[in-house]
């Protein structure tokens, strides 16, 4: 007969918690490492007879495999046949044929405007176009593979009175409540409108459907002259972030027209009531920041610069480190008056304040930017320059690793402006492309396609035949000249060669199916199939289908919470060198929003002991290889779950900064970072569960939540239970500590109101000790929101298991709570509870003599936790209920598997109280949360941006975090930081007197910390010294930017 | 180059094709039904000599038991944009897997798939017979889709006329939007000489409507000249964001040489 059994276990589902505080201002880490530069005339050989004005170009590299790219051009069907061709290469753009799959035809450009996105991890090529065979006629196409025959399918079909310019972005989301799903933004100038207000972005929050739903974002909010700017230009961020920028056409009589250079947000990928609102200009309060007023906008439709039009040019681009960061180029006549002027500028602040020009660029246009994983940011475009007496097009390629402040160049292409005679305009396009995948940059533009390597400064590969010496086109039979052209050019800018880019896989599947080291990789599920893991012992363990064999993280004191931490470690492709690569782990150790500690962070719960390890790579080797063992420590902690990551670096190929020290584990921040980071991979451990039988009564377990945001704001919990889970736990509870049990149900919301930063909560969940199946878990799944996204989630449940199990488990959290309560908050008496629960779980026990012992130890166990109380004051979990009930029980001779019901219990509440206490001291992991968050209440909080030290603080703040997230800084340096701090303080104190007038004592508290030495007690100063700041913000909670 | 000079080469070429086609199409016999409806369907229609089966020589399609490799020993049909494959080998995609084997010498009918070192064509049909009697079949269809086309258009025409061009002028069509893409409308007066098609105009005079623009959507459109002197098929109703339905020039066709004017009057049911 199959026995009943009943245990506890707090399930872990993956890492949680959000910083929820907008990420620092960061410098990149450039590399010493030469970028290979690579260009191919992608006209194919097959067609070395044409002579047509192939312009403005368009590109798509599918990030899923960057072998597979797609282009597009002025390029009819050389058939005439009734779709369009793309370029199409699947070798990563060394090798280009023509695919006719665009709808519409027309013969002399094959489309009219079009510009085409892969999706992420989908491999669907989503494509924005007019079709080439009826006028200003949107289609919003896509194929499952663009390298089959099957013309693309059509989603959108509009006309009316004209569509122009659609400008398609596409990703497949990562993380958050619309995982997995593709979603489309295709930016464009709609005629259809009827107030004049034409800037518009067509959008799909899933564009995989059968029939995917597509909806009109009008993103022009004031009033225009009839309409606005042709260029609508959007941009999204894996966070949820969307921007776009636009022109509002405010006068357009006579060229140049004046304009509003504007820039509109989504903070949660345009899904709500009212998109594109999230960002107000600050001057009339309207949705949509002018980043420029009175810009003057040429308006010629003929040949004006090198034989091309003008009429305005625009380029957006965020920096997938950060998506407060984003880049802007656009064009115009400064002050109504040639030359054609580009300007690249910046925000830090999610568009709401702009740099001055960080790049100027006359006579130029074709403007394109694009961020790597490394926050590199690069520009592309097109100027014409007069060599000589003639004038060229140069298409130059600018790229800077501090954010714009210095730029190398690199010209790309040269060639003669005046030959061939244009066609048709545009000569070689409205735009031309580029696009990061990883670290890498992939660009096209159109250029005079004369062989000739003087015109070519990288070098240049020709499919189409060329005699280079001759400098002469030829033509299918190698032989016939062929007359110059226009045609598009593919590039390829690679930062880091393969063979010095070393990665750790964040999936596994089999042998053969596993993440290949790509930025972003594909799998959200992350977290519990990398090469990061834990054992118990020194050993690798074994690799069942190549999947490492995690062990859950032992935690207690001495071998109970001995572990190590290992991880696999690949190269892209085999190196000529030998080079030698660094593993640095950390552990983000409470399971809600508790930030990353590593090796310097001297928490006192987890010791990450240096040195980090090492591995070598010799010439030829790719790996794997799997690091040494990495001993770590992991006191008794309360939590329901911790992670464990890795971040590997060598000389050439650094971690992306910030690290991930100091952050929480979720959605999207530390989510983000790991899955756009080769180099970073993460794995969440569940603890030892806390097995039990149970004939009647309720279980408990808790959980801490902490806000890990620079805001106060309410955290929002949504708990659900499985329908076929429910009926038998419906007796359970939800207890907010401090507030009350609410009855379970299968679904609903709790809000923690006005949480600050870094403040914690609790929460328990009472489950009936239910009869089941041996390994059955019944569990609830808790998930925290914020904007309707999930930005992270866990489980308390209970599981089945053996009697003797129960038991022992109950044990050996009676160790692990005593332990606790005697090392780190001196009570002698507890040292004995620790030593002979262990004695008795070790040298063997019966359910008898499990009572036995809890009867012999009631009266230290009343009388430890007086003690406690006596200390500390309070105990919000109502321990002593449990106790209670539990000598009740005893008393009354209840079997041992119902007593351990309630020890359980008691315990889970006495070691939430003993974390309660002990992070109420200060948590060290929190310091570079209270950096972040002075920064931001400097930058946010009006009153005090007003403060005569605000900017210094701001950017002490700034510089340190900065430093922190690359590890040049460590929490041994905090001390340091807070001398700046209270002396920059100190002096502004006057000035804060009537607002808050315990600050001279705040900061006294604070110096006194900082000169006692104990981080511990520095952190908590600190952060008593931000709450007062916090409380001249004047709305109470905030529901800020992430 | 202006583009009044660049258009008229252009004119005479169209109108010196059309009437190739139309007299060459009346000197062969009619080939079975067949072998009409593929050549109308197939853009490359090419006799060539299968060199292996199941392989493929061009990037991007694979080989498979429908594919064959064939070298096109002549060329029956082809757009002049595609150039001369001629002695090349090509990939062709069959219709059914396995039924060419290496040394089949056919006709095939095919369509554009991959342009890349070569071609890869997809085939549309197949037709029985012998190849060289096919050869034949297929150049007198293609002559005779040609001259189909040509009556298609006709047909399709709203009035037919022979005429001059006596003035252009920019056309009155109201607030229009800003557009890169903007037709920039004009007008030509045609002074008529004789109607092909359709109701004599008003005082001898018709206006038609062409777009004036060098974009890329508009300029493969006529830019008539005071002085062209042409058959004009103008049609109704294709005019883009604009109301009424006056006439239009949008495609080279529209203007034909005025020597096809009789070829043009019979395809338009007219007397000679």
């Amino acid at each position: 007969m199959r026995e009943e059994k009943l245990a506890i276990v707090s399930g872990a589902r993956r890492c949680i918690g959000r910083a929820l505080a907008a990420v620092l201002t960061l410098s990149t880490l450039g590399s010493a490492v030469e970028a290979q530069v690579t260009v191919v005339n992608i006209i194919p050989n097959s067609r070395s007879g044409e002579t047509r004005q192939d312009s403005e170009p368009n590109i798509a590299v599918d990030p899923a495999d960057p072998l597979r790219i797609a282009g597009t051009a002025f390029t009819p069907d050389p058939m005439g046949g009734p779709n369009a061709p793309i370029y199409v290469s699947t070798d990563g753009g060394n090798i280009w044929v023509l695919n006719s799959i665009v709808p519409g035809n027309g013969t002399v450009a094959g489309t009219g405007d079009i510009t085409v996105s892969f999706g992420g991890s989908s491999h669907v090529l989503y494509a924005g176009i007019l079709r080439g065979d009826s006028s200003l006629h949107l289609n919003i196409l896509r194929t499952t593979d663009f390298t089959l025959n099957n013309p693309m399918e059509i989603l959108v079909n509009r006309q009316g009175q004209g569509v122009d310019q659609p400008f398609i972005q596409a990703t497949t989301v990562l993380g958050g409540s619309q995982v997995g799903k593709d979603h489309v933004y295709v930016g464009d100038n709609d005629f259809n409108v009827v107030n004049g207000r034409t800037a518009s972005v067509d959008l799909s929050l899933d564009a995989r459907a059968v029939a995917p739903p597509f909806s009109i974002a009008r993103i022009e909010k004031r009033t225009t002259c009839a309409q606005d700017g042709p260029q609508i230009r959007p941009a999204w961020h894996w966070d949820g972030t969307v921007y776009a920028v636009f022109y509002g056409w405010r006068t357009c009589n006579t060229s140049p027209f004046t304009s509003d250079l504007v820039v509109v947000r989504d903070d949660n990928w345009a899904s709500g009531a009212t998109p594109f609102t999230s960002l107000v200009d600050s001057g009339d309060s309207i949705a949509g920041r002018k980043v420029a007023t009175n810009v003057r906008v040429p308006w010629s439709n003929a040949p004006t610069l090198g034989q091309e039009r003008l009429g305005g040019s625009l380029s957006i681009a965020v920096d997938p480190r950060d998506s407060s960061r984003v880049y802007i180029a656009y064009a115009d006549f400064p002050g109504g008056n040639p030359p054609y002027t580009l300007h690249v500028r910046r925000s830090d602040d999610r568009g709401q304040t702009w740099t001055a020009d960080l790049l100027t660029v006359s006579s130029a246009l074709n403007p394109s930017l694009a961020v790597n994983i490394h926050g590199k940011v690069a520009f592309l475009y097109q100027q014409v320059v007069n060599v000589g007496g003639s004038d060229r097009w140069e298409t130059h390629l600018r790229r800077s690793t501090d954010e714009g402040g210095n730029w190398n160049d690199m010209t790309l292409a040269t060639t003669p402006a005046t030959t061939p005679a244009f066609a048709f305009l545009p000569y070689i396009g409205d735009y031309a492309d580029l696009q990061a995948v990883g670290k890498d940059f992939y660009g096209i533009f159109s250029a005079n396609n004369r062989p000739d390597l003087a015109n070519f400064p990288q070098g240049v590969t020709y499919q189409r035949n060329a005699n280079f010496t001759t400098n002469v086109l030829l033509n299918t039979d190698n032989a016939t000249p062929v007359s110059v052209s226009i045609d598009p050019f593919f590039f390829k800018v690679e930062e880091l060669a393969p063979a010095l880019d070393f990665y750790v896989r964040d999936w596994t599947n089999t042998a053969v199916d596993a993440d290949p080291g790509l930025e972003p990789s594909t799998d959200p599920a992350f977290y519990n199939r990398s090469d990061v893991w834990n054992r118990r012992g020194t050993l690798p363990g074994p690799f069942p289908n190549d999947q490492p064999s995690n062990e859950a993280a032992g935690n207690g004191a001495g071998i109970i919470g001995d572990n190590w931490a290992f991880a696999r470690i690949r190269l892209r492709a085999p190196s000529t060198t030998t080079q030698t690569v660094n593993a640095h782990f950390l552990v983000s150790k409470f399971g809600t929003g508790s930030n990353y500690v590593d090796s310097t962070v001297m928490d006192p719960d987890v010791n990450l002991p240096g040195p980090d390890p090492q591995l070598t790579f010799n010439p030829g080797q790719i790996g794997p290889q799997i690091t040494p063992a990495y001993y770590w420590h992991l006191n008794a902690v309360n939590s329901s779950h911790l992670c464990l990551a890795v971040e590997v670096s060598s000389t050439d190929d650094p971690y992306v900064a910030p690290s991930l020290r100091g952050y929480a584990p979720g959605w999207p921040t530390t989510d983000l970072r790991v899955l756009l980071d080769n180099n970073k991979a993460q794995r969440n451990l569940g603890l030892s569960t806390t097995p039990a039988r149970g004939l009647g009564g309720t279980i408990e377990l808790c959980g801490i939540v902490h806000n890990p945001a620079t805001f106060r704001r309410d955290v929002i919990l949504r708990h659900k239970v499985p329908p076929s889970v429910f009926p038998r736990i419906r007796d359970g509870y939800i207890d907010v500590v401090g507030v009350g049990p609410v009855p379970l149900a299968t679904e609903g919301t709790l809000t923690l109101r006005a949480m600050d930063p870094g403040e914690n909560r609790w929460l328990c969940v009472g489950l009936p000790a239910v009869a089941g199946t041996e390994g059955e878990v019944l569990a609830v799944d808790f998930q925290e929101f914020h904007n309707d996204q999930p930005l992270d989630g866990f489980g308390i449940g209970i599981k089945l298991s053996p009697v003797e199990g129960a038991l022992s488990e109950a044990l050996e959290r009676h160790r692990s709570a005593y332990t606790r309560l005697h090392l780190g908050f001196g009570i002698a008496e507890a040292e004995k509870e620790a030593s002979d629960a262990e004695a008795l779980r070790r040298g063997g026990f019966t359910p008898e003599s499990y009572r036995l012992f809890l009867a012999s130890h009631l009266g230290a166990m009343y009388s430890t936790y007086d003690q406690l109380l006596a200390t500390y004051g309070s105990d919000p979990f109502g321990s002593r209920q449990k106790l209670d009930r539990m000598q009740n029980l005893l008393a009354s001779g209840q079997p041992a598997e119902r007593v351990a019901i309630e020890h359980a219990s008691f315990l889970n509440r006495l070691d939430s109280l003993l974390t309660l206490h002990q992070v109420a001291r200060g948590d060290v992991a929190d310091i570079l949360q209270n950096v972040r968050w002075q920064k931001d209440l400097f930058l946010r909080v009006e009153r005090l941006t007003r403060v005569s030290v605000a900017g210094s603080l701001v950017n002490v703040s700034r510089t340190w975090a900065a430093e922190y997230g690359g590890r040049r800084r460590n929490n041994e340096d905090y001390p340091q930081h807070l001398k700046i701090v209270v002396d920059l303080l100190s002096t502004a104190t006057g000035e804060l007197q009537s607002e808050v007038p315990r600050l001279p004592s705040l900061l006294a508290a604070l110096e006194s910390a900082r000169t006692s030495g104990d981080l511990t007690a520095m952190q908590k100063a600190h952060r008593d010294v931000l709450l007062a700041l916090q409380t001249l913000e004047t709305s109470g909670s905030v529901a800020g930017a992430p | 180059m202006s583009m009044g000079q660049a258009w008229g080469r252009r004119l005479g070429a169209f109108g010196v094709a059309a009437i190739l086609a139309f007299h060459g199409g009346a000197a062969s016999g009619q080939p079975p039904a067949g072998v009409e409806e593929l050549t109308r369907n197939a853009p490359f229609v090419f006799r060539g000599t299968v060199q292996e089966a199941g392989a493929s020589n061009v990037t991007g399609v694979p080989a498979s038991a429908r594919t064959v490799v064939v070298r096109v020993d002549e060329v029956l049909k082809a757009p002049a944009e595609l150039g001369d494959f001629t002695g090349r080998e090509i990939t062709v995609q069959l219709q059914e897997p396995g039924t060419d084997p290496p040394g089949r010498v056919g006709v095939f009918f095919t369509r554009g798939w991959i342009y890349g070192e070569t071609l890869g064509v997809v085939e549309v049909g197949r037709a029985a017979g012998d190849p060289g009697a096919l050869r034949g079949q297929v150049l007198a269809a293609d002559r005779r889709s040609q001259d189909q086309i040509l009556a298609e258009r006709v047909q399709g025409a709203a009035l037919v006329v022979v005429g001059k061009v006596v003035e252009t002028r920019p056309a009155e069509t109201g607030p229009q939007p800003i557009t890169e893409h903007d037709p920039q409308w004009w007008e030509a007066v045609i002074e008529v000489d004789s109607v092909l098609k359709g109701s004599k105009p008003e005082g001898n005079r018709v206006t038609v409507l062409y777009p004036e623009s060098l974009d890329v959507m508009w300029y493969e459109a006529p830019k008539p000249r005071k002085g062209w002197d042409a058959v004009w098929l103008l049609y109704r109703g294709q005019r883009p964001g604009v109301s009424g339905e006056p006439y239009t020039v949008l495609k080279p066709w529209n203007i034909l040489s005025r020597d096809t004017a009789e070829t043009v009057r019979r395809l338009a049911g007219g007397k000679p």
